[in-house]
């Protein structure tokens, strides 16, 4: 009777969760809990510092009067160009995101719906891939000394460039993948229908596309923004972006750390509310392509 | 009429030149500057009012390598760090995936939290945790005080140092482990695993015989993503330490980054690149074998 | 509406023929079905005409004017895919409308238009449904209206029903001949399925590995099936054939098949010695008591309306349909006839039909 009813047991749990291996029960929900916490916990530090006197950081007091002194500082300092470092990195980031989705999308369309000589589709695959491997600092020295050469060192367009650049294999994989799932039957359809191939691409493929444009979007705008190497060896003072400006408030000699929480958390947003925005798209945008 | 023809023509060719921006651009902006590359290497070059002097030395380069003692040290601490995390990241990440797979509620929570350290500013979380390791007040020097032990120098003791970077980024990188990984456990064919319940397995037979088998090129995918990710870590190490105290945390890519903008070193730089380049597209051709073994 | 002539059209891909010698004329107004195994190059044929895939040689005239040349959208023909390939972001009715508006035509005469094909195919309700909301078969309509408020010269479908439940197969067959009879569109139509072909053709080509084994009307090819794949192809359940060599016998010759039975064959043209292979349909096969050959019953498969029986012939698997009042058993011993003019000869090597009368 026991032995019965501890198999049905076992049986309804098979049932309502096939894929449970580590027991399923209380023990794992605490682990996740934990790793959540492990996860959030440090955000939630730097979240309070930033709201802290350095005073009250120093003393680890709590509980402590907030105080928004720090983002005051940051943003609207008259010390501080943190302002014209995220304007910069605004500018940058979009624009890079809008000529690497361009250039991206049509290279993958390109590729999909081409018979393109071997030598040509692995060979630009295959560069892509290698280029996405290798640390970007290697190629920043032969940068430098082109961009000197073109008057571009210290600019905007070369910041641009070289995002566009970096974000250009992730962006055509990824495309090539959302339009692997449209079925050419229905570009077939609009070319029957009466399209011309612009056409087709246009009404057609493009709108089935436009979730891949938003995960590859949102993930280019957020690398871009995130990219420190070249933005700190490529700009000076005036030009730099969020992430050089933070690591400048790191390695003051006197520094303050209020501003510094404050300031890594200003640049944190714009991943936050990208990712509240579009998690489903981020979600598949990053694990596309690891599995089938 | 000419017009029509220009559309007409744009239209037959458009699948064709809709590949060349792309094409330019990494003409452009990788494939010349990696043969340049080439040419910076056996080269000195100096500025001198804001002018290039390049002079053709290639045996000088050679032996500013020979005579660079902070490579061995850079070279260990690098394989060391990509060793421990990644193989850290990668048991928590599995761990993790499996667990989560199990549990009934609260899966897009985690998922959610989980996307978070990837998109944040890895310059930003450098910062961070910069301050959660400061000595005086950071939050586990003020942790071990509570509990009556004395505080560490988590950065700044030599032989910590490292190890204190790891686990930074051990935090930022065990995420995107756990979700491809859990996107492939989520992907596992329902009706095989209970067709193995079916023929008796237990639940420990069913994790090892049939899950983690059905696992394997997933995990080679995020092993691979992972060890190169780990081999290019700038940002955050940069942050941290900037390769100090000494070379206790010195990392390849601070190295090179060092030679080409402290000491303007453009031709040892470029000579270093080459070599850190030859190395990884090593790495790679072992790791494609790795990954089709792996899949069949 | 149009008619279509395709001369001479062979098919290379890289230095592999996958079509060759295609030779169809397809009259105005006519419904053809075009049919064989997967892979057999019915499709490729149909997208060819359609101006999806290049023509490596031959001529390929739509209405009299040679299309090789022209792009898909020049050779005003609509087609209805086997995914339906519906447009997901559009509703239904801006499906319908799609190649009305790329032609310009003025917005009231499309509204037009689409209304009157959604009444036909009994779509008015779903016009706003995008086609994720809608079910297999409401899809495939959808497909059908989007073709046919074209008004285009030719309609090409391809296996447009495989994706279809038996039941609304059956259904759609109906109501697609149905709406043939009305339209009279020269419609090319590529199926599998054999009992489509048979019951929707007008004439019906059987295509195998990239050639046009034989065209007819469909009683026509299943009474006179030009090769032994042509009559194993069409028919359920599927010819029965054996294999064996030809006998002078008194005047003409009659079949020996191994194990010593012999079968009496009409005509008397053919040449004792020869390898053939005889096909004949269960419905020829007779079991009366004093049938010249042994068999015992292996599998009884009552249908409803008639009955088959696979019977043990000297190791040769042969089936034999029989009245529904006939009771048999597996294991019964029973002896068959078939009757000679029911018997097809093919060479036993080329597979072609061997003529039996002069």
């Amino acid at each position: 009777m026991d032995a019965v009813l501890r198999t049905q047991r076992r049986v309804a749990c098979a049932t309502a969760a096939p894929l449970a291996v580590a027991g399923g029960g209380w023990l794992a929900t605490c682990m996740l809990g934990l790793s959540v916490l492990a996860v959030l916990g440090p955000f939630a530090w730097i979240l309070t510092a930033s709201f802290k006197y350095q005073i009250a950081i120093y003393s680890g007091a709590w509980p402590f009067t907030p105080t928004i002194s720090n983002y005051a500082d940051v943003l609207f300092g008259r010390r501080s160009d943190f302002l014209a470092n995220v304007v910069n990195s605004l500018i940058v980031a979009s624009a890079s995101t809008a000529v690497v989705l361009t250039v991206a999308t049509l290279a993958a369309y390109s590729l999909h719906r081409l018979r393109w000589p071997l030598w040509v589709s692995a060979g630009f695959l295959g560069w892509t891939l290698l280029f996405h491997m290798i640390p970007v600092m290697t190629l920043i020295g032969p940068w430098y000394v082109a961009f000197r050469a073109l008057g571009l060192y210290d600019t905007r367009l070369a910041l641009v460039l070289t995002h566009v650049t970096i974000n250009l294999p992730m962006t055509v994989w990824l495309m090539r993948a959302f339009f692997r799932e449209v079925p050419p039957e229905i570009e077939e359809a609009a070319l029957v229908d009466g399209c011309r191939p612009l056409e087709a691409f246009r009404r057609v493929t493009l709108p089935l596309v436009v979730p891949g444009l938003v995960a590859s979007g949102i993930l280019a705008f957020i690398f871009s923004w995130n990219e420190f190497p070249i933005a700190l060896s490529l700009t000076s003072r005036e030009l730099a972006t969020v992430p050089v400006a933070i690591a400048r408030f790191a390695q003051q000699y006197e520094t303050q750390h209020g501003q510094m929480a404050a300031a890594s958390i200003v640049a944190t947003l714009p991943a936050v509310l990208l990712m509240a925005l579009g998690q489903r798209f981020i979600v598949r945008g990053l694990t596309l392509g690891a599995v089938k | 009429m000419l017009r029509s023809a220009a559309v007409e023509l744009a239209n037959r060719s458009f699948r064709h030149w809709s590949l060349l921006p792309a094409v330019a651009l990494f003409v452009v902006l990788t494939l010349y500057p990696m043969i340049n590359l080439v040419r910076m290497s056996v080269s000195t070059i100096e500025f001198a009012q804001g002018a290039e002097r390049w002079r053709f030395t290639p045996l000088a380069n050679l032996a500013l390598l020979r005579a660079d003692d902070v490579i061995p040290a850079a070279l260990r601490n690098t394989l060391l760090f990509v060793a421990a995390a990644v193989s850290i990241e990668m048991v928590l990440g599995l761990a993790l995936a499996l667990l989560v797979a199990g549990v009934a509620r609260g899966k897009g929570l985690v998922r959610t939290v989980m996307i978070l350290p990837i998109l944040v500013p890895p310059v930003a979380i450098g910062s961070m945790w910069k301050l959660m390791y400061n000595y005086d007040f950071g939050v586990f020097n003020q942790a071990l005080t509570a509990l009556g032990l004395p505080a560490v120098n988590w950065l700044a003791s030599p032989a910590l140092a490292l190890w204190s970077v790891i686990l930074v980024d051990v935090w930022h990188w065990v995420p995107f482990v756990f979700l491809i990984l859990f996107a492939a456990v989520e992907a596992l064919p329902v009706d095989v695993l209970e067709a193995a319940r079916v023929d008796g397995a237990t639940r420990a037979q069913l994790l090892r015989r049939v899950m983690l088998p059905l696992l394997r090129p997933a995990i080679v995918v995020a092993l691979l993503f992972r060890s190169i990710l780990a081999f290019k870590v700038f940002d955050e190490v940069y942050l941290l330490t900037s390769g100090g105290p000494g070379n206790a945390t010195e990392l390849v890519t601070l190295h090179l980054y060092k030679v080409f903008f402290e000491q303007n070193q453009l031709g040892y730089g470029a000579l270093l690149s080459l070599a850190l380049i030859a190395a990884i597209v090593a790495f790679l051709l072992v790791g494609r074998q790795a990954v089709r073994t792996a899949q069949g | 509406m149009a008619s279509v002539s395709i001369r001479n059209v062979g098919k290379r891909f890289d230095d592999v023929v996958v079509m060759q010698d295609i030779d169809l004329d397809v009259e105005d107004g006519e419904f053809i079905v075009l049919v064989g195994a997967s892979g057999c190059g019915k499709s490729t044929l149909l997208r060819m005409i359609a101006g999806l895939e290049p023509i490596t040689t031959g001529e390929i005239a739509i209405g009299g004017r040679r299309v090789n040349e022209l792009e898909p959208r020049e050779r005003d023909v609509a087609m209805v895919f086997q995914s339906y390939a519906l447009y997901p972001h559009l509703d239904v009715r801006e499906n319908m409308s799609f190649s009305l508006k790329l032609r310009k035509r003025p917005s009231a005469e499309v509204r037009r238009q689409v209304d009157a094909t959604a009444v036909t195919l009994a779509l008015e309700a779903l016009l706003d449904r995008r086609p994720r909301a809608l079910s297999g078969g409401q899809r495939q309509r959808v497909a059908m209206g989007r073709a046919i408020v074209r008004q285009p010269q030719l309609f090409l479908f391809d296996e447009p029903l495989s994706n279809l439940d038996a039941k609304l197969r059956v259904t759609m067959r109906t109501e697609i001949r149905a709406l043939h009879q009305r339209l009279r569109a020269t419609s090319i139509y590529v199926t599998h399925d054999q009992v489509e072909a048979m019951t929707m053709a007008d004439r019906m080509v059987v295509m195998n590995a990239g050639r046009m084994e034989q065209i007819g009307r469909p009683l026509d090819v299943y009474d006179h099936p030009a090769t032994l794949h042509v009559a194993q192809f069409i028919g359920s359940p599927a010819i029965n054939v054996w294999h064996g060599t030809l006998e002078a016998h008194g005047d003409g010759v009659r079949l020996v098949l191994p194990g010593g039975d012999t079968m009496a064959l009409a005509g008397s043209v053919l040449s004792a010695g020869t390898a053939v292979a005889a096909a004949f349909r269960p419905e020829h096969v007779e079991l009366v008591a004093d049938g010249p050959i042994e068999a015992r019953v292996e599998v009884v498969e009552t249908l409803g309306p008639e009955t088959y029986v696979y019977l043990d012939v000297a190791g040769r698997r042969t089936c034999a349909r029989v009245d529904r009042i006939r009771r048999l058993a597996p294991g019964d011993r029973v002896r068959l006839r078939v009757g000679p003019a029911a018997i097809h000869l093919f060479d036993g090597a080329s597979g072609r039909r061997l003529a039996v009368d002069p």
